[in-house]
């Protein structure tokens, strides 16, 4: 079809403005809000994720076998040595921390409450997580001083510490004696999450001594990689580790938080059923639109064909338009998205302007504001999703036009 | 040498009511011929069959010495696209496109590239004196006008004939008079024959013959 044609097309589907602009809005409104929701959920999944590695569990966690099972203290390697030196040599890693973790009663002159204590390097768990990036008072750790701790805000707030305020942790030790050890606020921490009321931090040899934990011996290590898409090499030289303690398994993040993934899948599935539910409704508008302006042309194609045109080049004449269409709609719907979504890339979206909860998933912190940012791919798919539901509807105006010839339609008014 | 003849054609609508009975005729290259007849004497039912675009029951159809029934639609595509010219009595003009652009179209039609085409209709337009006239849409211009447009259409791929079904049905006297004059000047020039119908007495006498047809039939 030549530039003629492409023409006569374009100017045909601008003769009934009023019926264009409304299939051509319905697509683009459609086009606009999934490029958006795309985008969005992109940037909210993400962050999810990336929280959930910066604020918990590292790209990968290197523990004893079935510890996710069942968390109790116990379970713990008892000569960490062999396999931190060997995480400190692969290529991959970016930073390790090593973790004696249990859940202890943190009480003060004021209160108590019940948190989840980690015994770490300081300095070590400062390049895994995020937690010595968010305190909001004191330090994580740089005192010098023994026995300290950092909390969350929230933590502090019902027992009423502040820097400097003593907290008593008591727990359980491993041989089944009580651990109970006086602690000094070093830090208080803010993420907005559940974190805030449920961790704490204390120092790694601090932590073994409560439990009555052997040198040397941990719960875990934590683990982020320099790439995330470097999760099954990393896996494989894992897997081919033969030195490794026999009882030790590598969970990625993914398998530590199975209900994040979930979550994520959940949201894709239903995102693809709103797509197609959006887009088909869209095509349908599209197929009507085109088959009322046929109709309203009967006469013209029946003069068309008359006068030398072929039948095939009617029904193409009829798809073009189609795609012309469609394909307004398109630009429009794409352009509106991701003018959106670059808005809200710099004012931010609020999930808290759609409901009051915070959103704490896996008892990760997630932010309620994300920054979405506009993804090629994700037009590309809407686009590509839209236009084959066209080409598919076209098939009615199509199959229509193919049952006119020149009498037929000459004859009808 | 006959550019057009019918041997015997019959159309058949219904069971009873027929388009045209046994009609014969013939008309020859280079004839102005008019098909004249009351309204309901079958001059459409004849032109659309002669033009190729509708079909007959019985008898033969020669168009440019070749037999329409036993064309294969490429061939009766190629007929209307290359050979053969049509005007329409309500003109029939593309409303979405300026005079120049429905000129153009049946170039378009055969891939003729757009120098060409924009010059070979502009040269049309202005032999049926609309020159100046070409960027206008067709609901800017007069009756005559319009149909002088839809004259161009069909001349500008310089078919050896062109049918039309009263071309002057929606014009007034004078206008038509100026319609046929154009008829008579482009057959002069280029040769092109025309067969057209109607049944005002005025344009009849710009014929070189007139056919007359009733009930379907040769009247005598
Ligand atoms: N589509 C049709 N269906 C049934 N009868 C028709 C149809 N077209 C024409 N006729 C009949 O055929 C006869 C010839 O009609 P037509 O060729 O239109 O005559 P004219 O063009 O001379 O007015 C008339 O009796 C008319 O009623
Ligand atoms: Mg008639």
């Amino acid at each position: 079809m030549n530039f003629y044609f492409l023409r006569l097309c374009w100017k045909n589907i601008w003769r009934n403005r009023r019926r264009t602009l409304i299939t051509v809005n319905a697509i683009g409104l459609g086009v606009m809000a999934l490029v958006f929701l795309r985008n969005y959920y992109d940037s909210f999944h993400e962050q999810v994720i990336h929280n959930v590695i910066r604020y918990h569990s590292g790209h990968v966690a290197v523990a004893i076998k079935n510890f996710e099972k069942n968390s109790a203290t116990q379970l713990y390697i008892k000569n960490s040595a062999p396999l931190i030196q060997w995480l400190n040599s692969q290529k991959n890693t970016l930073a390790i921390s090593e973790r004696v973790v249990f859940s202890g009663l943190a009480s003060s002159a004021r209160g108590s409450t019940n948190v989840m204590v980690m015994g770490v390097e300081p300095a070590s768990e400062a390049k895994v997580t995020d937690f010595a990036r968010k305190l909001i008072r004191g330090s994580f750790f740089d005192d010098g001083k023994d026995k300290s701790i950092v909390l969350g805000v929230k933590a502090a707030e019902t027992l009423n510490a502040e820097i400097g305020s003593k907290i008593v942790v008591l727990t359980q030790g491993v041989d089944g004696s009580v651990g109970n050890e006086l602690f000094w606020v070093s830090g208080i921490f803010d993420t907005g999450s559940d974190a805030d009321k449920s961790l704490a931090f204390i120092r790694l040899s601090e932590a073994r001594a409560i439990l009555s934990l052997p040198l040397q011996s941990s719960h875990q290590v934590a683990v982020t990689l320099k790439e995330e898409d470097e999760l099954s090499l990393f896996r494989q030289s894992f897997d081919a580790l033969s030195t490794k303690e026999a009882e030790v398994q590598m969970l990625s993040w993914k398998e530590l938080q199975r209900p994040v993934v979930a979550m994520i899948e959940l949201d894709r599935a239903v995102n693809r059923m709103l797509m197609f539910l959006i887009l088909g409704v869209a095509a349908l508008g599209i197929a009507n639109s085109i088959l009322m302006s046929l109709m309203e042309r009967t006469k013209e194609f029946g003069v068309m064909l008359a006068i030398g045109t072929a039948k095939e080049e009617v029904i193409r004449m009829v798809i073009v338009e189609t795609l012309l269409l469609t394909g307004v709609g398109v630009f429009l719907g794409n352009l509106f998205g991701v003018l959106v979504t670059a808005f809200f890339n710099q004012v931010g979206f609020d999930l808290r302007w759609l409901t009051s909860k915070d959103f704490v998933i896996q008892g990760a912190v997630v932010q309620t504001v994300s920054y979405p940012v506009a993804r090629i791919s994700n037009s590309l798919v809407v686009t590509t999703v839209i236009v084959i539901l066209a080409l598919a509807v076209s098939y009615f105006p199509a199959r229509q036009a193919s049952r006119l010839t020149p009498m037929k339609a000459l004859r009808s008014h | 040498m006959n550019i057009l003849e019918f041997r015997e054609v019959s159309k058949v609508y219904n069971q009873e009511k027929s388009g045209i009975h046994d009609l014969s005729f013939s008309v020859k290259q280079g004839e102005i011929v008019a098909l004249a007849g009351p309204s309901g004497s079958g001059k459409t039912t004849a032109l659309n069959i002669a033009a190729g675009l509708d079909e007959f029951c019985d008898g033969e159809v020669r168009l440019l010495d070749r037999s329409l029934q036993n064309l294969l639609p490429q061939e009766l595509l190629n007929l209307r696209r290359n050979d053969v010219g049509f005007i329409f009595q309500s003109y029939n003009l593309f409303p979405v496109l300026t005079v120049l652009e429905n000129v153009e179209y049946p170039l378009a039609l055969k891939g003729v590239r757009f120098y060409e085409r924009i010059e070979k209709a502009k040269r049309c337009i202005e032999e049926v004196g609309l020159a100046g006239l070409e960027d206008r849409m067709p609901s800017a211009l007069s009756g005559g006008q319009q149909q002088r447009v839809a004259v161009a259409r069909a001349l500008v791929t310089e078919p050896r004939i062109i049918f039309a079904d009263e071309p002057t049905a929606n014009l007034d006297a004078v206008t038509a008079e100026k319609l046929l004059l154009l008829f008579r000047e482009l057959n002069d020039k280029q040769g092109t024959t025309f067969i057209f119908s109607s049944h005002d007495p005025r344009v009849l006498k710009f014929a070189d013959r007139v056919i007359v047809l009733a009930d379907g039939r040769l009247a005598h």
